[in-house]
């Protein structure tokens, strides 16, 4: 099975280039194998935040017309058209950074209003009938068991309310090889059937 | 006098359950004689002069009480984003107290707890904060904030809610822990199976409805 397409929506701050890096051996390792990505470094994008105002939900469903004039709409088209998006970010108090919230608040119209029961827990319904498959890369100067967890937990209460087909979370010490980094990437991707 | 700030994080801004929350405890706060004073958080993040106010507030509590929307399991985007600032600006928080009130839209405050509050105790531990306790809220949309409710005016359905603001200034009062609290705002035999399903079809119809009273299909699939 070969993937249609991958997103990588870039959460890393403007001072940070260490994610570049990241980016570019996921689009290496994507490029080598033939596979449409793309990849958006979300703080240098017009994107604004969510404003909770449900117009996305009862106004103009699937579509948020409650923030004017950024590019929320065309990103979130994006999403749902790829198989698999890639969240980077650094790991910021065991979540994301600010840069990758202001998206994934923005993922709300690709839900449904009103609520699911999932084993008797309310979840958000699906509008669409598939979703893409979820890679979540933390980055971390120093390794903490603790926010690993955190950030691990999240990205599962995440995929409980997105459907994700399939979902990996993975936090990389800073440290680490690029060579391991690599390898990993190529383990995951390989493990979301992105790659053979 | 201990001075308080009320750190509203909702991104509805006045329009919300936070705002109603905030200003019930305020109102609280202040008959025990505490300052208070309350900052639309959004609005402080964005220009230089607003997030040298936002610090200056915050440098001058004694107490910093956030009251917050849970968005997508987590905070919603300005409260992270001030979360990175106080980081990033290293302020000497040590002793001042933090304590975050956290409505979410499901019914469970576990949604809240599971993921938002851990995130919290780092957010806290990390900058210097002195932990408050906590209080989670689910099925903060029935306290109706987003149409400008108040919640005098929900009293009904606000009374668990109040209790527990109450008890929120009584041990700010007294100095004493308030503890890590999840609180359900739907009636006890809703939130039970069957009637939990009847809730959630009730909830659904009602969106339908909206939707269809303004032309529009709830389940419209616009980007196929």
């Amino acid at each position: 099975m070969c993937f249609l397409s991958v997103l990588i929506l870039n959460g890393s701050p403007k001072t940070d280039v260490q994610h570049n890096l990241y980016q570019k051996i996921i689009e290496k390792e994507l490029a080598s194998k033939g596979i449409p990505h793309e990849s958006i470094v979300l703080h240098s994008t017009d994107l604004k935040s969510c404003i909770g105002c449900f117009k996305c939900w009862d106004t103009t469903p699937g579509i948020c017309t409650g923030v004017k004039e950024d590019s929320g709409n065309e990103i979130i088209r994006k999403v749902i058209h790829s198989d698999l998006i890639v969240f980077l970010t650094p790991l910021t108090f065991g979540g994301y950074s600010s840069d990758l919230k202001k998206i994934i608040e923005r993922f709300l119209p690709l839900l449904q209003a009103g609520v699911n029961l999932v084993k008797g827990e309310t979840h958000h319904k699906k509008r669409y009938d598939k979703y893409p498959s979820i890679l979540a890369i933390a980055t971390t100067e120093e390794i903490n068991e603790k926010e690993i967890q955190i950030f691990k937990h999240l990205i599962y209460r995440h995929s409980l309310n997105f459907y994700p087909p399939k979902f990996i979370t993975e936090v990389f010490d800073l440290a680490e090889s690029k060579e391991n980094v690599e390898k990993k990437i190529k383990q995951y991707l390989t493990e979301l059937e992105v790659i053979k | 006098m201990s001075k308080i700030l009320l750190l509203n994080g909702s991104p509805r801004g006045k329009k919300s359950s936070s705002t109603a929350l905030g200003n019930y405890l305020s109102n609280l706060l202040k008959e025990l004689n505490f300052e208070t004073k309350m900052l639309i958080n959004r609005n402080q993040i964005d220009k230089e002069e607003k997030i040298k106010e936002l610090l200056k507030e915050i440098e001058e509590s004694n107490i910093v009480i956030l009251l917050t929307p849970l968005y997508d399991d987590c905070q919603p985007y300005n409260v992270l984003k001030t979360q990175e600032i106080l980081f990033e600006h290293k302020m000497n928080l040590k002793n001042k107290l933090f304590l975050p009130i956290i409505n979410c839209g499901f019914p469970e405050p576990e949604q809240i707890t599971e993921g938002a509050i851990p995130i919290y105790k780092q957010f806290a531990s990390q900058v210097g904060f002195k932990w408050g306790g906590s209080l989670s809220i689910g099925g903060g949309e029935m306290l109706q904030g987003r149409h400008g409710k108040q919640l005098h005016e929900v009293e009904k359905v606000a009374k668990k809610a109040i209790e527990e603001l109450q008890k929120i200034s009584e041990s700010l009062k007294a100095e004493t822990k308030y503890p890590d609290t999840e609180l359900i705002l739907v009636p006890g035999f809703f939130y039970k199976w069957p009637l939990k399903n009847l809730f959630t079809y009730m909830n659904n119809i009602g969106w339908k409805k909206i939707a269809e009273e303004k032309g529009e299909k709830v389940d419209a699939t616009p980007f196929l």
